[in-house]
């Protein structure tokens, strides 16, 4: 067969593959990812941290701004607290304390008291200090106008008169300004005070510490606002936030509900603050420290733009790198793609490229180029099997068209072996058939002269020995690739190369016939596929075998009845009924190929089967001996057969216990007895023997049935013929001693003729003696 | 690809948790320590609840501001009060509940009979003890142990005090002197008056006695109206019920003599059993006055209570309960822990600025003698005003 070239797939778009599908394109996405993610879960880690400590920062720098601030104010009025003690603890002033203040009515002292004031006052803590008694009336201070003034609606008032304290910043009408005051009650040693100094603090002091900038930046401001109306009680820094006002803001509200705390919240300005705030108690004041979120957070920015800055180069670095990382290895790949996708349509010639790359792509290639010979040499050997495969079939077809013609079984035998050898180039063929009694399996025919001589020393096989003996045994084909790798196989000197050999049985259905060996001179030359082959032929083989069997049954039928009807017309001539019964004896056994044929007849009694023919010398020394069976014989076919008026088979005598064997036929292995019988008058039995076991079918029967009817005929005939001419013989002889003793003229003398004429005919030994008396019966004979 | 895609899904967990971490690092430590347990076990029933009632809600208030300002500490503070129910044996039980509940300090009763049993737990478990207002210098480091403490003067000072007043501010010279004898607290009351009384150069010109249910005055007053020189004022050592009945009685029979007591009197059960009728000319020595003119700080506290309870706090007990808290919150701020010790030796040297006055302690050596300001309050039409702070310079010996 002629190779013919593969499908080729017309693929001019060697990838069609989109791009998003694309090996290159994953891997620049893959880089992309890889080299961008961790940048990006990096910056964004790092600008949250840093985001979250940023505002950390912030709010710790506001917290202790505001803890500054708070300090400086608890400072300052410590300071005026100190101020107010060392003044109390100033002797003139003590002296003046053991008073009451409402002593203090003359003028000098008054002057002297208000003198100690006005020094008190140059320290700057104090705007002015004055002092007044339990109703609240100055009467001294360090401002003279101040004196006989009242302070009994001032809010400070009551509690000075008991406890030391503070007045948080209050307006105060008559100066429009915020006031601050300090005051001691001034006790003189008793519980009960009788006066107050009051010192009135600087309370622009509280605007310088407040205002004065504490790196907060440009939007970074402190302010304190007041509990009593939420005004503010120092300045803003921003233009347009007036002092007179009630300012709201989350920091201001949690503050002046006494919580300390920090937020992001939009400050009293519509803007959004950190703030810090606390309140301090004091000042019954919020001290807020604030600054701009986007003044706060600007270096934070800042970063987070470096960062995302960071993150796009890192990008476009990846992309760069993934580009071209991703095309060096994809290109090849593509190239690869290419040649496997030639090689998957068939195109085997062709050189796989990047054979020369050191990396896994060049073994990739050098494995791609290893496969494209092993497909090409695959597929040349699959050619040559394809080929071989062809001609076997052409073979098994071959074998089987001339089987059908060949009706001779030597003749198929060697025809079979020598195609087969001769078509698959085989060493050695050869064909076993089973023997009759199934046992051993005896060569038929076989190839070359081996076979020959194999057949002429009648080689045969066991059952269940060998390849054969087992293949037949098995039913099943046994194969042996490579001889000397099996122990069990034995050897055979006349086929000394055999090197593999197979034997398939030749059977139909579940029936062995024979075995189909074969033997080849190649190790491993006999494979699975010429089992198959050689199982299809065994089996043609099986079918002509079955045709042959068939038509050389059909044949002897044939000869049979052909047998049959010679014995008829062989008989129907012969009168003498020993002669005749003879004659169908010998005929039988010589035409149908028996061992030995009898024939028993029914005596005058009807009880006993007398021997009355036998073929050759056996049957004429039987009957000689002058054999008989009884009738009522339980064991005897013969017997049985002229009970029943039906043929009795026996096809192995060696499996009936009853059989008796005879001494003078040792050789009887299968016995059919067939009565002889005519309008239903059983005249005698037809016994035949043979020597093959299973030799007698139901044609035999019916055909020997056939036969015994035909002698029955010709034996009833034999016998009418002898009792007619006997007949005619006596009424011949009657007329004659009629005759005679008609022509004898004394009665003497015809009875001297009758007499004698009788003895004559009725035999030499007979004796006729006339009585007188006689002659009065005529009858009386 | 599928195992770039989870290599990528763990970096960005990983990546997430760590961010997570950064961010979540300071409240998980703060969480670590949980909140500050202060444990009371002040009587919410019982005789002793009109003055530890009072002291529960000013704890409370306390607590709420603090945890305002961010607690002590940078944690959340917590106060829990089991009822000690006026049974000492339930005080005691109550402490030892609350210890092992993990209170850091423990707020007795103002009794000794009944706070005493509370510190004695504390001092035990090696914690601070404090009594909002037991005023028996019985309360003291000596007896109870270096831990514990009481927030009220001494009876000490609450005597001196009204003496103080009495002959300094008043002017008054003679006294005659009432004692119930029921209970230890009046009978030492008065001990510590008259010694100091007689210090500052008065005179008693008797010293009577009285006992707590007896319902019965008449011989007393006939004593005192049998004086040849009726005295400037009338010491009063006692308390309510019978202590109305006294006043009343002495009233009735036209004596119209000062009267002067101690914190037994700071009593709104009192002040309305005396009325406008018999509610003048009465004086007594407390430990706070609960109006915006006695500190500078009380305007803001009364302010928060009015607040959180819908009225003005009616005694000076309220602001016991809330200085107890503060006291215990400076310290553990100066001593940066709340180990039971340290907090001690914190409320030792800290001279602390409460609603109820100037407190200095004495150290554990010295009984932890409280040095702290008296109230001067009087009746005037049955009910109280405002006199003044006094602190005696000199104390009798307790």
């Amino acid at each position: 067969m002629k190779k013919s070239p593969p499908m080729q797939k017309t693929n001019s778009t060697q990838i069609a593959l989109p791009f998003w599908r694309q090996l290159g394109t994953k891997l620049i996405w893959a880089f992309v990812l890889l080299g961008t993610l961790p940048v990006l879960i990096v910056t964004v880690a790092i600008l949250n941290r840093t985001g979250s400590q940023a505002t950390d920062q912030v709010y710790n720098q506001l917290d202790s701004v505001a803890e500054l601030k708070s300090d400086q104010i608890l400072r300052w009025l410590d300071e005026g607290d100190l101020t107010m003690s060392t003044l109390l603890s100033d002797p003139n002033l003590e002296r003046f304390t053991n008073l009451a203040a409402s002593q203090i009515s003359n003028p000098q002292e008054r002057t002297r008291v208000s003198e100690i004031l006005i020094g008190a006052v140059e320290s700057q803590y104090f705007k002015r200090m004055f002092i007044y008694d339990e109703n609240g009336v100055i009467v001294a201070s360090s401002n003279f106008a101040d004196i006989k003034k009242n302070v009994k609606d001032q809010p400070y008032f009551n509690i000075s008169l008991h406890a030391d304290y503070i007045q948080s910043p209050i307006f105060d009408p008559a100066t429009k300004q915020l006031a601050m005051y300090i005051t001691r009650p001034l006790r003189s040693g008793k519980i009960q005070a009788s006066g107050v100094l009051v010192g009135e603090l600087n309370i622009d002091t509280l605007a310088n510490i407040m205002t004065k900038r504490t790196g907060l930046g440009e939007s970074g401001e402190t302010y304190l606002v007041s509990l009593q109306n939420n005004n503010l009680l120092t300045p803003s820094r921003f233009e347009g936030y007036g002092m007179g006002v009630a300012y709201h803001s989350e920091g201001i509200d949690q503050a002046l509900e006494g919580k300390k705390g920090r937020g992001a919240y939009v400050g009293y300005r519509p803007v959004t603050v950190f703030g810090s705030y606390v309140f301090i108690p004091e000042l019954q004041a919020a001290l807020l420290a604030e600054v701009e979120q986007s003044q706060a957070l600007a270096a934070y920015r800042q970063a987070q733009w470096v960062g995302i800055l960071i993150a796009l180069i890192s990008n476009l670095a990846a992309l760069v790198v993934g580009l071209f990382t991703s095309r060096s290895i994809s290109r090849p790949i593509r190239a690869l793609t290419v040649s496997a996708q030639r090689i998957g349509a068939g195109n085997l010639k062709e050189e796989v490229v990047e054979l020369r790359r050191q990396d896994e792509i060049g073994v990739l290639a050098r494995a791609f180029q290893q496969m494209q010979h092993e497909l090409a040499s695959l597929y040349q050997s699959l050619e040559q099997r394809v080929a071989d495969r062809t001609k076997a079939l052409a073979t098994t077809s071959e074998v089987s068209r001339r089987l059908s013609t060949i009706l001779d079984q030597k003749e198929l035998v060697i025809e079979v072996v020598n195609e087969v050898k001769d078509a698959f180039g085989y060493y050695h063929a050869q064909i076993y058939f089973y023997d009759e009694a199934n046992e051993n399996l005896v060569m038929a025919g076989g190839t070359g002269v081996a076979g020959e001589k194999m057949l002429a020393q009648f080689h045969k096989v066991a059952k269940g020995r060998g390849l054969v003996g087992r293949a037949a045994e098995s039913n099943r084909a046994v194969l042996v690739s490579d001889t000397s790798q099996n122990p069990e196989w034995l050897p055979n000197p006349l086929l000394p190369d055999t090197e593999s050999e197979v034997a398939v049985p030749i059977s139909i259905g579940d029936k062995v016939l024979g075995v189909l060996d074969v033997q080849h001179n190649i190790t491993d030359g006999l494979q699975q596929e010429d089992v198959a082959s050689l199982q299809s032929i065994a089996n043609q083989v099986a079918n002509a075998l079955q045709n042959i069997r068939q038509y050389e049954s059909t044949q002897k039928v044939a000869n049979d009845l052909s047998v049959v009807a010679n014995v008829s017309i062989a008989t129907a001539t012969i009168t003498d009924i020993n002669l005749l019964l003879q004659e169908v004896a010998d005929i039988s056994k010589k035409s149908f190929n028996l061992y030995h044929a009898h024939i028993y007849m029914l005596n005058e009694n009807g009880d006993t089967l007398e021997l009355a023919a036998g073929a050759g010398e056996v049957g004429r020394q039987m009957v000689a001996e002058g054999r008989q069976i009884p009738l009522d014989s339980e064991k005897s076919l013969v017997a049985r057969a002229a009970r029943t008026r039906e043929g009795v088979v026996v096809n192995n005598v060696a499996a009936d216990p009853d059989f008796l064997p005879n001494p003078l036929l040792p050789a009887t292995r299968a016995e059919m007895a067939v009565p002889m019988v005519i309008a239903g008058k059983v005249l005698g039995v037809l016994d035949v023997q043979s020597e093959q076991i299973d030799r007698f079918t139901e044609i035999d029967v019916n055909i020997k049935t056939t036969l015994a009817s035909q002698v029955a005929i010709a034996v009833q005939n034999a016998r009418s013929f002898l009792r007619s001419r006997d007949d005619a013989e006596r009424e011949t002889k009657l007329n004659l001693i009629t005759q005679k003793i008609q022509s004898a003229t004394t009665i003497e003398a015809a009875l001297q003729t009758t007499v004698r004429e009788l003895g004559r005919a009725l035999g030499k030994n007979t004796s006729v003696a006339l009585d007188s008396s006689a002659l009065t019966d005529k009858h009386n004979v | 690809m599928k195992t770039v895609r989870k290599l990528l899904v763990v970096i960005v967990i990983i990546s997430l948790s760590l961010i997570g971490c950064n961010s979540g690092q300071t409240n998980s430590q703060a969480v670590e320590q949980g909140p500050i347990l202060i444990g009371g076990a002040l009587c919410a029933t019982g005789i002793q609840a009109y003055l530890d009632e009072p002291g529960i809600k000013g704890a409370q208030l306390a607590v709420e501001e603090l945890n305002k300002k961010g607690g002590i500490l940078g944690r959340k503070v917590e106060f829990v009060n089991i009822d000690g129910q006026s049974d000492p044996k339930l005080v005691e039980k109550a402490a030892e509940e609350l210890v092992k509940q993990g209170a850091v300090a423990i707020i007795a009763p103002a009794d000794f009979d009944f706070g005493s049993p509370a510190s004695k737990v504390a001092q035990r478990a090696g914690l601070v003890g404090i009594s909002t207002a037991a005023s028996s210098p019985l309360y003291s480091s000596t007896v109870l142990g270096d831990k514990q403490f009481t927030l009220s003067m001494w009876n000490t000072t609450m005597g001196a005090a009204a003496a103080e007043y009495a002959y300094k501010d008043r002017g008054w010279k003679t006294v005659y002197v009432v004692t119930d004898d029921f209970i230890s607290y009046t009978t030492s009351l008065s001990q510590y008056f008259i010694a100091h009384f007689k210090s500052l150069g008065g005179t008693v010109l008797s010293e009577d006695h009285y006992t707590q249910g007896n319902g019965d005055f008449s011989a007393q007053l006939a004593r005192i109206q049998a004086l040849e020189t009726q005295p400037d004022f009338l010491y009063v050592s006692s308390y309510m019920p019978d202590l109305a009945m006294i006043i009343q009685t002495i009233d009735d029979a036209g004596i119209n003599l000062p009267i002067v007591g101690g914190d037994s009197y700071d009593d709104p059960g009192f002040f309305s059993a005396l009325g406008p009728k018999y509610g003048n000319n009465v004086f007594f020595v407390t430990h706070s006055w609960m109006g915006p003119e006695a500190t500078q700080d009380m305007g803001r506290f009364l302010k928060l209570y009015e607040a959180k309870y819908g009225m003005p706090p009616e005694t000076s007990f309220v602001a016991t309960g809330w200085d107890v808290i503060m006291v215990l919150a400076q310290a553990m701020e100066k001593a940066k822990t709340t180990d039971g010790t340290e907090v001690a030796k914190a409320m030792e040297s800290i001279e602390f600025n409460l609603l109820t006055g100037k407190l200095k302690w004495s150290t554990a050596d010295k009984g932890h003698e409280p040095n702290i300001e008296a109230a001067l309050v009087q009746l005037q039409n049955g009910k109280p005003s405002f006199i003044g702070w006094g602190k005696p310079e000199n104390l009798p010996a307790p």
